[in-house]
């Protein structure tokens, strides 16, 4: 039997960041920690989550393992617990226990071969900015009811969100000052859709900055750390959306 | 029409969903003929404004289109030029079988015998000059581009297909095979059902991929190998030998190699051989067509379907809104292509 023990709230937190794109993934566990990466069904955003072993107040692995969960019914189990609780999962044959106080909730594992880790695309971009989320965040907020897609630019000097309707428009402006680090030589420009850049925002809560890398008509990565002393390493793919 | 290659080609059930920002090359004359056959009221004439002028090829053409539109596919489509010199037969065996079903009709009409008179009405589609510019005017205002080829429709699509700048052709012949299209797409722009020739039933139609390098590799043919084999049963081009089907020409190709051993071994000729591999092989196309998209001109689609065909307004406006929607919306990639 494995036992696995950590923070609810740390929990929580990847349960929500992974059902912002499925409801079922598979958890790869080894002993330096667990990996989990899922993509939404139409492969539009995909995000992968390393979560090093050193997060755990007591992580005793059996053997490698590879769990297939329903992620929905993971986060209907934590809704008992407050986020300042431990939780200790217990995995054993096809069964996983978690333990919350002196609640104990057992649900069986899905089967493996139906649930698939899907393939990190190839993504490279030296044009990135590391920007406040709060300040992103603002931008998607006021964006939301304007347009369901978002053009993201960047240069040397200013990052912008701006997203345009026939009649209404809404635009965030970053000047250097107000972004942490900035790299890019030649400005660069691409459009995203907004529902999905809004729902990981809004499940990305105990994350203060992070990274966005993108170019010309180019998939998104954001690169981000959350989870108790931001030892949770996770990066957030997102396709473009093409202009005309 | 066409070549008859069925029984070799490779196809797989396929669903509109799944091409979502997908250029799509459409063979115009074909999916146009298409229309105006099957877009038909119940006793088989075709639709007609308050002028007696035909619209069953202004209706498909819009319906389908936004259908396309709607799962996301971006249709080009692809008009037929000057029709090459050995089509001449062909053009003319087509228009013996409408004046032939015309005869029919007039016989069915006197006797009163529905069913006939529906089917012979269906084989009898004129596509004028003026019905095309009518379709291209059409496609302007709905902001959807069309290449005009220089000769061979099919030809200049499948060429589209094999350079990358569409994914595949739609087309119910089998010939942008012969062309090299890697993926032929069929039935979509159908309805979902089709009446069977000559009895009053219908089948379900569902949408299939034909897949050139799947069918090339199945066969163990090549390229080459498969235009011969499409000479040796007959095109647009040619006759075909006789008793020669896609089965047997395969074996025979496959024997022997090319269609010149075939040939020699059978004491045969086909008339232009050359002339015919070299339309299939390297047709006339324009390299580098100007494939631009752009925000439907409802004011302009409205003149056109409504004001001058007397489309109903209420059933029109809301999917010109739709598609509206959809070009603003741009297009959605997905991670795979990455």
């Amino acid at each position: 039997m494995s036992r696995l023990t950590l923070s609810v709230k740390n929990l929580k937190e990847i349960a929500d960041l992974l059902n912002t794109v499925v409801t079922e993934a598979k958890f790869k566990l080894d002993q330096t920690g667990i990996s989990i990466k899922a993509v939404d069904p139409s492969h539009v955003a995909m995000i992968s989550i390393d979560i090093p072993k050193e997060l755990f107040t007591e992580y005793s692995l059996e053997k490698d393992d590879e769990l297939a969960i329903d992620v929905e019914k993971l986060k209907t189990t934590l809704k008992v617990a407050r986020d300042s609780d431990e939780i200790t999962v217990k995995i054993e044959k096809d069964k996983i226990a978690f333990e919350i106080g002196a609640v104990i909730r057992t649900m069986n594992l899905l089967d493996g071969n139906a649930v698939s880790i899907p393939r990190i695309p190839k993504i490279t971009s030296e044009f990135y900015v590391v920007l406040a989320k709060q300040e992103f965040d603002k931008g998607l907020r006021a964006a939301e009811d304007v347009s369901d897609s978002i053009k993201l630019s960047l240069s040397a000097t200013e990052f912008k969100a701006k997203s345009s309707s026939e009649t209404e428009e809404s635009e965030l402006i970053l000047p250097k000052d107000l972004l942490k680090e900035v790299s890019c030589e030649s400005p660069v420009k691409s459009s995203y859709p907004i529902e999905y850049l809004i729902k990981f925002t809004r499940a990305l809560q105990s994350c203060e900055e992070f990274k966005l890398s993108f170019r010309d008509d180019y998939p998104l990565t954001v690169d981000f750390r959350f989870g108790k002393d931001s030892l949770i390493n996770g990066a957030f793919y997102l396709a473009p959306r093409m202009e005309e | 029409m066409g070549v008859d290659i069925s029984d070799l080609v490779f196809k797989e059930q396929v669903s509109l969903k799944g091409y979502e920002g997908r250029i799509m090359a459409i063979d115009a004359y074909n999916i146009i003929y298409q229309f105006l056959s099957s877009v038909r009221q119940p006793d088989g004439t075709p639709l007609m404004d308050a002028s007696g002028r035909v619209t069953s090829h202004l209706s498909g053409c819009f319906y389908r289109s936004v259908n396309l539109i709607e799962n996301g596919i971006k249709p080009v489509y692809v008009f037929d030029g000057k029709p090459s010199r050995l089509k001449a037969n062909t053009i003319r065996e087509r228009i013996q079988v409408k004046e032939k079903a015309m005869e029919d009709l007039v016989i069915a009409k006197e006797k009163g015998d529905l069913e006939k008179i529906r089917s012979l009405s269906a084989r009898i589609s004129y596509l004028t000059k003026d019905m095309v510019q009518e379709v291209k005017d059409l496609l302007d205002a709905l902001g959807i581009p069309y290449v005009q080829a220089p000769s061979e429709g099919e030809g200049e699509a499948s060429y589209m297909c094999k350079t990358g700048l569409a994914y595949g052709v739609i087309s119910q012949d089998y010939d942008c095979l012969l062309f090299g299209a890697h993926r032929v797409f069929r039935n979509f722009t159908t309805g979902s059902r089709r009446k069977v020739p000559g009895r009053n039933i219908y089948v379900p139609v569902s949408p299939e991929m034909m897949n050139l390098g799947e069918t090339l590799s199945r066969n163990g043919v090549t390229q080459e190998q498969l235009v011969d084999i499409g000479i040796l049963v007959g095109t647009d081009f040619n006759s075909g030998l006789e008793r020669v089907g896609a089965k047997t020409a395969l074996k025979l190709i496959k024997k022997h190699g090319s269609i010149e051993e075939v040939l020699k071994e059978k004491g045969q000729v086909i008339e232009n051989l050359d002339e015919i591999r070299d339309i299939f092989r390297s047709p006339s196309v324009i390299e580098n067509p100007e494939i631009k998209f752009r925000s439907p001109d409802s004011n302009k689609a409205i003149e056109i379907l409504c004001d001058e065909h007397q489309f109903s307004r209420e059933r029109i406006e809301p999917f010109l809104l739709s598609i509206k929607e959809k070009y603003s919306e741009g297009s959605q990639t997905s991670l795979d292509g990455f």
